[in-house]
């Protein structure tokens, strides 16, 4: 491990504690330290219930969210070599927007063992795409077709917001009610969120993180990644479906949130460079401390109500990347 | 029994119209051997096939006596090494490009040792991408070197490089080549005729000659090979001897 890359994971685990504290400490009410030390230790009362029921579950479900979206977008980026490709390129938010839809059709609150009808659709459907979607990169020319992918992948997007809008021709509060549902980001975050997203994120970063080596070799070329043993097909579809599971489920918790799954790989990668598992870490975990951070500004930056957090997220998020980019002396950011 | 043994091959890209025509050949012993042929007679697309990158329809390829179809492309990566003309940009310490001739077993301890066959030492901590072309090349070479395979295919291993490093670099094939099967493409015929123990003439899909010994070019070899035309065949006969001599 070299200096940099450990000063970075320092310095960012370091952040997002800090950025856990004041998220649980501050907001519409601030809670003083020694209450929140006593609410620690002592069940029940207010403020254990603001921090238990309504803050940590928040910081929890961001923090992983941000996560999913960076490590996403940085295996998009790699698979399609491509630094402008984001995790929605796949069209999975499109394709849970079209299971929402259906669901507000057929009645907004229906659900099943409290999960609402809503989150089952969407979850559904952006998972029938991503087995579509690997069906599809598995049968076609993968060495020759990787701008093919995304373009099938922008088509699919474009036929399912075509059969939404369909929807919201014949009942009005679709188009309305789904909207909002893909712009609702974490305003009604609880537990069982986090405790659905978690084990997806786990389970993406260490399949990622043992790939890491595949990635640097085929980032190089094609025949080079062929000739060392990797067969490429596979590696190119799996590496997909982890892309476009960790994006579904991150959309069905929080909706669509953008910025993170573009630009944070590009932060990590101007923090510690373009060896893949340094960076699956460190874009992990920025990822991870960047969206809490944009949440809690989000919900209380104005007194009396929340803003977007896809709001926040290009306001604060857009600059300070701009910021990044010219501080940096040699940015070959754009090469791939 | 044969390193390489390829008979009767075919290959096309398109149906019908073939790249690769009844091609045979084989090596049997350690040494560079060269495949020369102009531009579009087969080399790279013969390269590819052997890796499993391309497939072939028609013949038999057999790598150390087993049929080429029959062994999984990791069981490849251990037997056949190949490296492709072009240099990759890659924005990584060129220790992580020399250890990929490990994978999937990479370890860091051996890439200090073959960096020292190639003196790559004091690169290892080095960008890639910062490195000038010929230290790249070697350093594709240490990787090459770490992969250890008993048959290697690199084409146009001389390309985009000045005189000092294409003697450097046929120095390095002449080490890789002690103990194992270096097929190279090529169109520098004076580094061919300095590294190679043998040379297959390509032409249109077949090999169409083998040469061995000492003097591997004959003027008119050359010129029957690249089709000069009657015109140009004083000048090209000139170039080559002002360039040997």
């Amino acid at each position: 491990m070299d200096k940099k890359f450990k000063f970075y994971l320092l310095v960012i685990s370091f952040s997002l504690v800090l950025v856990a504290v004041v998220s649980l400490l501050f907001g519409q009410i601030k809670i003083p330290f020694n209450e929140f030390l006593s609410a620690l230790l002592k069940r029940g009362g207010r403020i254990h219930s603001i921090i238990f029921d309504i803050r940590l579950p928040r910081f929890l479900l961001s923090s992983a969210v941000g996560a999913m979206l960076a490590l996403s977008g940085l295996v998009m980026q790699t698979i399609f070599r491509n630094p402008l490709v984001d995790p929605y390129f796949l069209g999975v938010s499109s394709a849970a927007q079209l299971g929402v839809s259906i669901a507000i059709v057929f009645g907004a609150g229906i659900t099943f063992f409290g999960i609402s009808l809503a989150s089952l659709l969407a979850f559904v459907f952006s998972l029938v795409l991503t087995v579509l979607l690997a069906k599809i990169s598995t049968r076609i020319n993968a060495e020759r077709s990787r701008a093919a992918i995304v373009l099938l992948g922008i088509a699919i997007a474009y036929l399912l917001s075509a059969f939404n809008n369909f929807l919201s021709m014949f009942k009005r509060e679709v188009f309305l009610e789904s909207t909002f549902w893909s712009l609702r980001g974490f305003s009604n975050a609880d537990i069982s969120q986090f405790l659905f997203a978690f084990p997806f994120l786990i389970i993406g970063f260490l399949y990622i993180i043992f790939h890491s080596k595949e990635m640097n070799i085929y980032l190089s070329s094609d025949i080079t990644a062929h000739s060392l043993g990797i067969n490429l097909r596979w590696f190119i579809s799996t590496m997909l479906v982890f892309a476009a599971l960790l994006t579904s489920v991150s959309v069905v918790v929080s909706g669509s949130i953008i910025f993170i799954g573009l630009f944070v790989p590009h932060i990590g990668r101007i923090l510690v460079g373009d060896e893949r598992k340094k960076l699956a870490v460190i874009s992990t975990l920025v990822g991870a401390t960047i969206m809490p951070l944009f949440d809690f500004i989000a919900r209380s930056a104005l007194p009396s109500q929340e803003i977007p957090v896809n709001v926040i997220a290009s306001l604060i998020g857009a600059p300070f990347f701009i910021y990044l980019f010219f501080r940096m002396r040699d940015n070959g950011l754009f090469k791939y | 029994m044969d390193y390489l043994n390829i008979k009767h091959l075919n290959f096309g890209y398109l149906k019908d119209s073939f790249v690769l025509k009844d091609l045979s050949f084989f090596i049997s012993d350690y040494g560079v051997y060269i495949l020369l042929g102009r531009n579009g007679s087969g080399k790279t697309t013969l390269m590819k096939i052997l890796i499993k990158y391309l497939p072939y329809h028609k013949g038999s390829v057999k790598i150390n006596g087993t049929e080429l179809s029959s062994i999984s492309l990791h069981d490849l990566s251990k037997n056949v090494a190949f490296l492709e003309s072009e240099i990759p940009m890659i924005s990584l310490k060129v220790r992580e490009v020399i250890s990929w001739g490990f994978y999937p077993y990479g370890n860091g301890g051996n890439v200090k040792s073959v960096a020292e066959i190639l003196h790559l030492d004091n690169l290892l901590c080095k960008d890639f991408n910062s490195l000038s072309t010929g230290e790249k090349k070697r350093v594709l070479l240490a990787r090459i070197f770490a992969q250890n395979s008993k048959i290697v295919l690199i084409d146009e291993p001389f390309n985009f490089l000045d005189p000092y490093y294409q003697t450097e670099i046929a120095l390095i094939l002449k080490k890789l080549a002690e103990n194992r099967v270096v097929l190279i493409s090529t169109h520098n015929l004076d580094a061919a005729q300095f590294v190679g123990k043998k040379i297959f003439l390509l032409d249109n899909g077949r090999i169409i000659a083998e040469k061995t010994g000492e003097n591997l070019f004959s003027d008119d070899l050359i010129i029957n090979i690249f089709g000069v035309d009657e015109q140009l065949k004083p000048h090209f006969k000139r170039f080559f001897r002002i360039k040997r001599c």
